[in-house]
């Protein structure tokens, strides 16, 4: 279990986060949504160890993070960035050999980063030059590079996996695949955390919504309690209608354009509560 | 066991890099000579030792027989190889040839080195053409060389004694771009000035120091010295002026602008009488040519 | 070994791809290179000496043979002139080679080099203080030190220059990249200025000095200055390609890299230390050769890809066969004269490096 406690931060005089509470256990995946400038990427920094807390503590398993040895830690989570840019030119299949780096070298890393690319959709992607590939492409070759980094068939844990914002760059076909992907693993027992701008994904996919505004956390739960019109209007400014997706049990939400805009002024706004 | 293995080892190195230099018996010392510095050479020639040089530094323009010896390239910048490839036995050198780490090079590995001091007077340029005859076992030609320089010296001292003006006058080196150097302080320049009779307008720093056009206004020199060699660099005469704020001093209006072959003008070597004794005239217009021996 | 282990060992070169198999390939010929131009090196020079004759030479050296034999020039130029020479030429080559290697991939521009972060202009303030202020307010120091004088002063003002920009560039237990440059663009103007303003008193002597020293060369090249600049060499040689796995990491950024476990700020630290180590000594000993940090690191990432594990010993091995041949040309192109070594470089290596930079734009439009 990732656990922050009463968690603060600060940077250049700024205030990114204060009082936050949260954790994540395995076998969950976490959707964490909520304006810009929220916190949600300072939350992920704050639980992966990149940043230490100003106040509170982050721990792993109950230990501090600060007292973990770096290699271990990289062993137990691992963090898809926004983007990754590089400027020298390593192939995806090296990018990916990368996550074998916190690991102990062995003569199975070549197969785990193919086995990683051929889950995250980039096999075929392996011997071509990273900075000639698109966003997308990136974003599967690194998502390959943290699954990689979680492979680790020699001592049995819980590992963590954050993505900032992994759909971002993506196609509506790998979006579906990456989250589909995640989703697999949580149900490995993987503990997931993914900061998602698409709250129907998030509804789709995650077992618990985090909604952040100002450097805290609002409420947290599951999708249908969390995503409700009032909260979406407290939290974005923005009214919508919350209705059942046609194929699955989970909300949908679908924003309405404001009546003040002159669009549909006559238009009869249904409201239904799941 | 360790220990003793590295003694072993080390002591092989050491055998390896402690070659004691060998010295080069005295008298064969003057027989191949490779000369550094232009007024060196010069003075090689003027001792009639020419026969013996087997090398030369690009300095060595004077007389134009030196041009035509193997070249072991510019004074400051030798190469210890390159000179000892030349299988000489004496290397005479002046002051400022370098680097030194070469030199220390070369003579490590056994080849004497003479060096020949810089001179800033009249008792350092007739001192230092001792030095090169007795470093070439050539003593009594270099009394008579020096004998002659010093009486040519001795003879504008005493012209001058006669004179009450001591004339303000610059000498500028200019390389191309850039403000051009200005003779201070502690320099053949000024020495070369003070000895025909001028003072040094630019007193007020030691050694060669760019200098603004402003300055050299503010100096006000009555007389100006410019080397050959740095007109041309500047693109002729006009511009040298024009370029270096000569032009709005009163040497400049008055068409007091000496203009001297670099080597002739700053080499302290024979032609020294010579260089001193023009500029004795054109410092002091009242001296008349004949007054001078 | 069981069969199954063995056939997979077998098969590893194979399936690694091309590159690695590249690598190990290219590492082998430059070192074949390295020796043939080594060989050449000693072999060649103003003074002809035949190469039976130098074989003697070294023979007697080392205590078998009669050393009599031989010219005495002869056996100083072998021993005492190219051997230290070559070696040193060798030595600064790998060191500038491997420290532009290094921080071009800590800075994570394949174009930095390491005048950037200010050690070259650090080390030349440091052999500039000392060569116009030694005789005078450093007398003691000078005194002390003797002929490591000059190495050590351009050794500390290296790492004070670096230490500096790193110092200025850190907020708040993180170097952010941009800074880190803005900082070693501030610190080498300073580090200009002071040079520029000791230029200024120097007086005539020591200005030939200082001409000489930033000009670039191997010509004072002597068996006691290998012994003072090759330890300070030596060490980061062997130290950075331990870290090579961790220089990886750092080319996907430092987020990154922290979250693969890498000690992020240990390794920034040890990596610009070494640097201004390897530079600051080299530097000392032959004057600011330019070109050899940018171009053999750009070159070999260009031939067999970014991997430090294989770019810093390639690297070393490039670095050193450039310089040497480089010091081959200007001590015989116009012998018994010699060119400025820093000239053939910037000859060779300008061209060449231009023509890369064209290919590689037309690789990624």
């Amino acid at each position: 279990m990732i656990e922050a406690l009463r968690v603060a931060l600060r940077r250049g005089g700024k205030k990114l986060l204060a009082g936050v509470d949260f954790h994540l256990g395995p076998g969950e995946l976490v959707a964490v949504v909520g304006p810009n400038g929220a916190g949600k990427t300072s939350l992920i920094r704050i639980l992966s160890g990149e940043y230490p807390p100003d106040s509170g503590t982050v721990q792993l398993d109950g230990v501090p993070l600060d007292r973990w040895s770096p290699r271990l830690l990289a062993r137990r989570r691992a963090v898809l960035p926004q983007e990754t840019s590089l400027d020298f030119p390593l192939s995806a299949l090296e990018v990916a050999l990368m996550g074998r780096m916190p690991h102990v070298r062995s003569s199975r890393d070549r197969q785990l980063a193919l086995d990683a690319l051929h889950q995250a959709d980039a096999a075929h992607l392996a011997h071509r030059i990273y900075p000639t590939l698109s966003g997308g492409e990136r974003q599967r070759v690194q998502l390959a590079r943290v699954l990689c980094q979680l492979r680790d068939d020699s001592a049995p844990a819980q590992r963590y996996l954050l993505l900032d914002e992994p759909t971002a760059a993506l196609d509506l076909a790998h979006q579906y695949t990456l989250l589909r992907t995640v989703r697999r693993l949580v149900g490995d027992g993987l503990g997931g955390l993914a900061i998602l701008h698409d709250l129907n994904l998030a509804a789709q996919f995650a077992d618990r919504i985090v909604v952040m505004a100002g450097g805290q956390i609002v409420t947290g739960g599951d999708p249908r309690t969390v995503l409700v019109p009032e909260l979406i209007r407290e939290v974005y400014a923005v009214d919508c209608v919350v209705t059942r997706h046609p194929c699955l049990a989970v909300p949908h939400v679908i924003p309405v354009p404001d009546a003040r805009m002159g669009v549909g002024a006559h238009t009869t706004v249904p409201r239904t509560h799941d | 066991m360790n220990v003793l293995r590295r003694r072993v080892l080390l002591g092989g190195l050491l055998g390896l890099f402690g070659v004691a230099p060998v010295a080069v018996p005295a008298a064969s010392r003057s027989g191949r000579v490779i000369s550094v510095g232009g007024s060196v050479t010069e003075t090689v020639f003027a001792l009639g030792a020419a026969e013996r040089l087997v090398g030369v530094d690009t300095s060595s323009i004077f007389p134009e027989a030196a041009r035509s010896l193997p070249q072991v390239g510019y004074q400051r910048v030798l190469s210890a190889e390159g000179i000892l490839s030349l299988q000489p036995t004496l290397l005479l050198a002046d002051e400022q040839a370098g680097p030194a780490s070469v030199i220390t090079q070369i003579r490590a590995a056994g080849l004497p080195v003479d060096t020949v001091p810089s001179a800033r007077s009249r008792e350092e340029v007739v001192e230092r053409i001792h030095l090169i005859g007795q470093s070439l076992h050539r003593d009594a030609a270099a009394q008579a060389l020096a004998g002659a320089v010093d009486q040519r010296l001795e003879a504008v001292e005493q012209a001058l004694a006669h004179q009450d003006q001591r004339p303000r006058v610059i000498l500028l080196l200019a390389h191309g771009r850039g403000s051009p150097l200005a003779a201070g302080r502690d320099t053949q320049g000024e020495a070369m000035i003070r000895m025909a009779g001028g003072q040094n307008a630019l007193h007020g720093f030691r050694g060669y120091k760019p200098v603004s056009p402003e300055a050299v206004v503010a100096a006000a020199p009555e007389v100006v010295v410019l080397p050959e060699q740095s007109v041309e660099a500047l693109g002729g005469m006009d511009a040298a002026l024009a370029a270096s704020g000569l032009d709005a001093t009163p040497a400049a209006r008055h068409g007091r602008v000496v203009v001297l072959d670099m080597l002739y003008l700053l080499g302290m070597g024979p032609r020294t009488g010579e260089a001193v004794t023009e500029l004795a005239l054109a410092f002091h217009p009242a001296l008349r040519p004949g007054r001078i021996p | 070994m069981n069969a199954r282990v063995f056939a997979a060992a077998v098969a590893e070169p194979e399936t690694q791809g091309d590159r690695s198999r590249r690598a190990r390939w290219t590492l082998l010929a430059l070192a074949a290179g390295l020796l043939a131009v080594a060989v050449l090196s000693l072999g060649q020079g103003a003074l002809p000496v035949p190469p039976d004759r130098i074989v003697g030479i070294l023979a007697s050296a080392v205590g078998l043979g009669d050393a009599a034999r031989f010219n005495h020039f002869e056996m100083h130029v072998v021993l005492h002139l190219r051997l230290p020479r070559l070696l040193l030429a060798m030595l600064v080559g790998s060191a500038l080679a491997v420290s532009g290697a290094a921080l071009q991939g800590l800075f994570r521009n394949p174009l930095a080099d390491p005048g950037l972060v200010g050690v070259s202009a650090g080390a030349a303030l440091g052999a500039v203080t000392v060569i116009v202020l030694g005789a005078t307010w450093l007398h003691g120091m000078t005194a002390w030190l003797g002929i490591y004088t000059l190495p050590i002063a351009a050794f500390i003002g290296g790492l004070a220059a670096t230490l500096l920009v790193y110092r200025l560039a850190q907020q708040g237990g993180y170097t952010p990249v941009a800074t880190l440059l803005l900082a070693g663009i501030a610190i080498n103007a300073v580090a200009g200025a002071g040079t520029g303003l000791l230029t200024f008193i120097a007086d005539d002597q020591q200005l030939r000095s200082l001409t000489f020293w930033t000009m670039g060369s191997l010509g004072g090249a002597s068996w006691s200055n290998l012994a003072a600049a090759a330890p300070l060499i030596l060490l980061p040689m062997l130290a950075l390609p331990v870290l090579a796995m961790a220089m990886n990491a750092f080319l996907l950024g430092e987020s990154v890299a922290q979250h693969l476990g890498v000690r992020v700020e240990h390794i920034k630290i040890l990596v610009v230390t070494l640097t201004a180590m390897a530079v600051g000594a080299a530097v000392a000993v032959s004057g600011i050769i330019g070109f050899v940090g940018l171009v053999v690191p750009h070159l070999l990432r260009l031939w067999m890809g970014p991997d430090h594990r294989y770019l810093l010993p390639g690297s070393a091995l490039l670095g050193a066969f450039l310089l040497l041949l480089a010091d081959l040309l200007a001590r015989n192109v116009v012998a018994p004269a010699e060119l400025p070594i820093g000239l053939i470089t910037a000859l060779v290596g300008g061209p060449f490096f231009l023509a890369l930079l064209l290919r590689r734009r037309g690789m990624y439009s």
